[in-house]
């Protein structure tokens, strides 16, 4: 009998309301748990709080109450400082956006989170890695370029390789297919599971669209998970 | 540090018209203080150390500014004058070494300084070609005339002439250059020399001509005893040759003929002394120490940086307010970039450095620019010594 696989993502009561905000929005999450190395789709209805709760997984946001332990780790007790290179060590980020620097070229886009942090050496080994990671999204020959000069489907590429460059153990990914139409979605979609089958990373993705829901491994409705612990 | 520079020059260089817009902001600030302060270091050295190097300066009364811009820079006008025999009295003291300096007089643009040979010896001058004057019509110029005229030893020199409309001028005078002086970095580059007897003759107080006696009737005036009257037919030679040099001659009591100055270097303290005392109580003649002189004129020049300065802090203080709105806006246009970084893991105190490195990059551009345009300035200003 195969052991199952340990759990990455645990949150428990966990209660987070914004500062400043008008009081109208809580995000309440009872019960949530994900196993390493599974996919998972994050549904909700607009507003429901889905990015918060990628926010307080990736120790963006912390909750007024409740745990969250992500590898083990319990984040909200992390100083800013660790968990900032928690986050960075162990978590990659893909937002809806993209979010790429203009003025980087797309290889210094991938590499970015060894710009900014000194934790991390930019060595051969993660050199090969962007090769590796470029060759399997095709955008070997985008490299040089800016991000201006790629089409949609092809920044949301070199999103996805920077959120997989530091090998995180977590990939948590933003509606990345918001902004693209259904055939350059579908690709980015499975490109990023494949990818993320193949490195061994858990996904935790906010989508709103549940056709793509058969190529994960469960999905998670944010207002039932809500709902299961009121 | 490294990636954080990285990062800043990357940002700068995509946004180029950006950037040089504010490189050339700051620089354009930074411009004029840069160069004032320049300039009036530069001019202060240069007037201070010429006169360091001259102990005292004899002249006429009148404008003690006026005596020592001339006398020292060949500059300006002095509109007394002093006479030879108020220097054959200071050179008979011996109390000094005195060297007559006569400087009205200019060639093509550039002061003729009537004087005796003395004068390189005690400035320091050397000779880059040629010989010193020796002879009436000699000249010795200085190593910026010989430049821009493309002088040398053998070449010749037109003094200029004064009003056009004065019909009592003289003709100009052709000199001839026996000599080149070596770079000084002084006034004297920019200088003509000739003996003083030569400047008295543009000044028409000696003039060559025919043998009177070789005259014809129509240039004769009139005789009396031997002495012959000749008539303005009677052509003046324009240039001492070595043919006419024996008819050059002064009319006049030599005593009268005049000096602008006289650069005193007593042989000791004690004779300084002595000469100050002396001088403190004649009427027509002042003993002046150039530098007390200088270090007033330089008071003024102060006194008007003060204003420059002051402008100076209100200009910078604008652009640093500036500069911090420009910030300001910037960071509001790039706070999603920002916030990018930090999901991303970057440290808000990188951000904040990365952001500090454009701005000193530009700001540190525009001061390298601002330096490079005041050396330009320094160089192209117009030299005051």
């Amino acid at each position: 009998m195969v052991d199952p696989a340990p759990t990455l993502i645990e949150l428990d009561d966990v209660t987070y309301r914004p500062h400043g905000g008008d009081g109208t929005f809580e995000l309440r999450v009872p019960s949530l748990s994900i196993r390493a190395g599974e996919h998972v789709a994050l549904l909700g209805r607009s507003g429901s709080g889905k990015t918060t709760l990628l926010s307080l997984i990736a120790g963006i946001l912390l909750p007024q109450r409740g745990r969250i332990r992500v590898a083990g780790v319990d984040v909200a007790r992390l100083s800013d400082a660790e968990r900032r290179h928690f986050r960075i060590g162990s978590i990659g980020i893909v937002f809806q956006e993209f979010e790429l620097l203009e003025h980087l070229s797309v290889a210094e886009n991938v590499l970015l989170p060894y710009f900014v942090n000194p934790a991390l050496v930019l060595d051969a080994a993660v050199r090969a890695r962007l090769d590796e990671l470029a060759r399997d999204s095709g955008i070997t020959r985008h490299l040089a370029k800016k991000p201006r000069q790629l089409s949609q489907g092809e920044r949301q590429r070199v999103a996805l390789c920077r959120a997989l460059v530091t090998a995180p153990k977590l990939v948590l990914a933003d509606e990345p297919t918001g902004n693209l139409d259904a055939k350059t979605a579908e690709q980015v979609v499975d490109l990023m599971l494949h990818q993320a089958r193949a490195r061994g990373a858990t996904v935790l993705c906010v989508t709103h669209d549940r056709t793509w829901l058969p190529r994960f491994d469960r999905s998670i409705e944010l207002e039932a998970l809500a709902g299961a612990g009121a | 540090m490294k990636s954080a520079l990285l990062l800043a020059w990357r940002y700068l260089a995509h946004h180029r018209a950006r950037t040089i817009l504010l490189v050339l902001a700051v620089a354009a600030t930074a411009l004029l203080p840069i160069a004032v302060n320049a300039l009036v270091s530069q001019y202060s050295t240069e007037l201070l150390a010429r006169a360091r190097s001259t102990s005292l300066l004899l002249g006429a009364t009148g404008s003690r500014y006026d005596l020592v811009l001339n006398a020292l820079y060949f500059t300006g006008r002095v509109p007394n004058r002093l006479s030879m025999a108020e220097y054959a009295t200071l050179a008979a003291a011996d109390q000094a070494r005195a060297i007559p300096i006569y400087a009205v007089h200019h060639a093509k643009g550039f002061a003729v300084v009537g004087t005796s040979v003395d004068y390189f010896e005690v400035r320091g001058l050397a000779l880059a070609a040629g010989t010193p004057f020796a002879e009436l019509g000699e000249a010795v110029v200085g190593a910026r005339v010989a430049r821009e005229l493309g002088l040398a030893p053998g070449g010749f020199l037109l003094s200029d002439q004064g009003s056009l409309y004065d019909l009592t001028m003289r003709y100009p005078l052709r000199m001839r250059v026996v000599g080149v002086l070596a770079q000084s970095g002084t006034p004297d580059d920019g200088a003509v020399f000739v003996d003083v007897k030569t400047a008295w003759i543009m000044d028409g107080l000696g003039h060559g001509h025919v043998d009177a006696k070789a005259a014809t009737p129509n240039e004769v005036l009139g005789t009396k005893n031997d002495r012959i009257a000749l008539s303005a037919a009677v052509v003046e030679y324009q240039e001492v040759t070595p043919d006419n040099v024996d008819s050059f001659h002064f009319h006049g009591d030599p005593d009268t003929f005049p000096l602008t100055a006289v650069l005193v270097e007593p042989y000791d303290a004690r004779a300084q002394t002595l000469l100050k005392g002396r001088y403190r109580v004649e009427k027509d003649a002042q003993l002046l120490v150039p530098t007390e002189v200088i270090e007033e004129i330089l008071g003024f020049v102060l006194r008007l940086k003060r204003f420059f300065d002051a402008n100076a802090v209100l200009v910078l203080v604008a652009t640093v307010l500036f500069l911090a709105l420009v910030v300001l806006l910037s960071l509001r246009l790039r706070q999603r970039e920002a916030e990018t970084l930090f999901k991303l893991g970057c440290a808000r105190a990188t951000i904040a450095k990365i952001l500090g490195l454009e701005l000193s990059i530009c700001v540190g551009l525009g001061l390298v620019l601002a330096l490079a345009g005041a050396a330009l300035l320094v160089a192209w200003a117009p030299r005051v010594v």
